[in-house]
């Protein structure tokens, strides 16, 4: 009898607190968005189960958590708090990416660095709210609105607040074509974005060869904080394009993509534990990321309506709301937009041009953030 | 209010704002110059990257449509002298 007593106080039913209902209600709610709704299915499926295991109380005898050294899920969880999958996601991306519309319109690079200063904002406002300035950084990061940079940052200068700061950039990723368009439509005119661009020029291989080494010796050299994501972002970039290494490029942005990002969204749920998440400051880091992407939308599109001030050719400023790095949802909200007000522009291919350039921005700003920052 | 301020100012949070606003506009400024220099720099050097092109005969320089229209004329005229006999 004793015996079946111990049994029943050590079963998860007899250590369950409110938090761990509360996240895994948070997590099937999750699977509900990814499944039924297919709502990016691809993150939203193994954050939201990781969620529910990561929230399963257990005895402390048993060795079973992300914290408990030695057990399986800690040891997949070292993949976020080393920064290990966010490189190799940085890889997958760089083999996805094609990046002649950059270079064949680089002015439009400029508005890929003005949605960063959403970023360097918003770290104000965090400090404004009693955050550290570590943790301020790793907030303001979200408005980069790149995930794998948002948790690579976060897991060095807050790594307490990776949990919400992921589940924030990531929510507020695919909430992209809610965020944006009311922003787009109050920061230009009818007449700016019926403005159609001209057609990029061909750009030729050895201009796709080049720049990716030309791009990482600049980078790197200047921040060299940049060359873990962008030294990843530029080998997978190359080895899509000097067409020698298909069948690498291949894996990377295939194979390895898919399994980095099941890991990766199965380690965030992991890392999300209610004690920790279900706090005053996860509602503060979610409310100061939708400010960051908010800004960074809004930079972004004023900066091109002040580039349009000098430029003989006017550019669409819709543009700028694609500095942020959510590629490609943020360009494909561009091209929705422009095409409500003339159904006849198609911004998508200019679009992506800020779009990849913001992908850069980004992870030069978290270089610059952890140069400054990191001890 | 003045302790938001403070917190601000003692952890220098203007300071990396503002420097690290202008490093991101920097770099990306360096990357947009760079690639529009590109094309240029490509020009100058296709001679050292790609030898047999630099061993090829000179392209034709552009037709002006009036030689163009020459052309075409002394085709049409070729082939129709060249009809009737």
């Amino acid at each position: 009898m004793d015996m079946l007593i111990t049994f029943l106080q050590s079963t998860g039913f007899a250590l369950l607190t409110w938090q761990h209902l509360l996240m895994i209600l948070i997590g099937s709610v999750f699977l509900f968005l990814a499944i039924r709704l297919k709502y990016e299915p691809l993150l939203l499926v193994p954050i939201g189960l990781g969620m529910i295991i990561g929230n399963i109380p257990y005895p402390d005898t048993l060795s079973l958590g992300v914290d408990d050294e030695g057990s399986v899920f800690y040891f997949i969880y070292q993949g976020v708090k080393l920064g290990i999958f966010p490189p190799l996601i940085f890889l997958g991306i760089g083999a996805m990416t094609d990046f002649s519309s950059m270079i064949a319109n680089p002015k439009l690079i400029l508005l890929g660095a003005a949605a960063q200063v959403g970023i360097f904002i918003t770290l104000l406002g965090g400090l404004a709210l009693g955050f550290t300035v570590n943790q301020s950084a790793a907030i303001g990061i979200i408005g980069g609105a790149d995930g794998p940079t948002a948790i690579y940052l976060s897991a060095i200068l807050a790594p307490e607040m990776l949990g919400p700061i992921a589940i924030a950039a990531y929510s507020y990723m695919s909430l992209v074509p809610f965020i944006q368009p009311p922003i787009m439509h109050a920061l230009t005119t009818k007449s700016e974005r019926k403005i159609r661009m001209e057609p990029p020029r061909n750009v030729t291989r050895r201009e796709l060869i080049i720049f990716p080494i030309v791009g990482l010796i600049i980078t790197a050299l200047v921040v060299p904080a940049t060359m873990t994501l962008l030294g990843m972002l530029f080998l997978g970039n190359l080895l899509k394009e000097c067409t020698v290494t298909d069948r690498l490029a291949n894996t990377a942005r295939n194979a390895l993509i898919d399994v980095v990002t099941i890991l990766l969204g199965f380690s965030v749920g992991l890392g999300t534990l209610g004690e920790n998440f279900l706090q005053l400051s996860s509602l503060k880091i979610f409310t100061l990321g939708i400010i960051a992407f908010s800004i960074a939308t809004a930079c972004g599109l004023l900066f091109a309506r002040f580039m349009n001030l000098f430029l003989k050719t006017k550019i669409n400023p819709l543009l700028g709301a694609a500095g942020v790095s959510a590629v490609p949802q943020s360009a494909r909200v561009v091209q929705k937009v422009g095409q409500d007000a003339d159904p006849q522009n198609f911004l998508l291919m200019h679009a992506m041009a800020p779009n990849v350039a913001g992908v850069i921005g980004s992870a030069v700003a978290a270089g610059v953030l952890l140069s400054k920052l990191a001890q | 209010m003045s302790t938001i301020w403070n917190n601000i100012v003692e952890n220098e949070g203007f300071e990396i704002a503002g420097i690290g606003i202008l490093l991101v506009f920097s770099i990306l400024l360096l990357v947009s110059i760079i690639i529009g220099l590109m094309p240029r720099f490509l020009a100058v050097f296709s001679p050292l990257l790609d030898p047999h092109a630099a061993k090829a005969p000179p392209a034709a320089p552009d037709e002006t449509p009036r030689q163009r229209a020459a052309a075409a004329a002394a085709a049409l005229h070729h082939h129709l002298t060249s009809s009737e006999r």
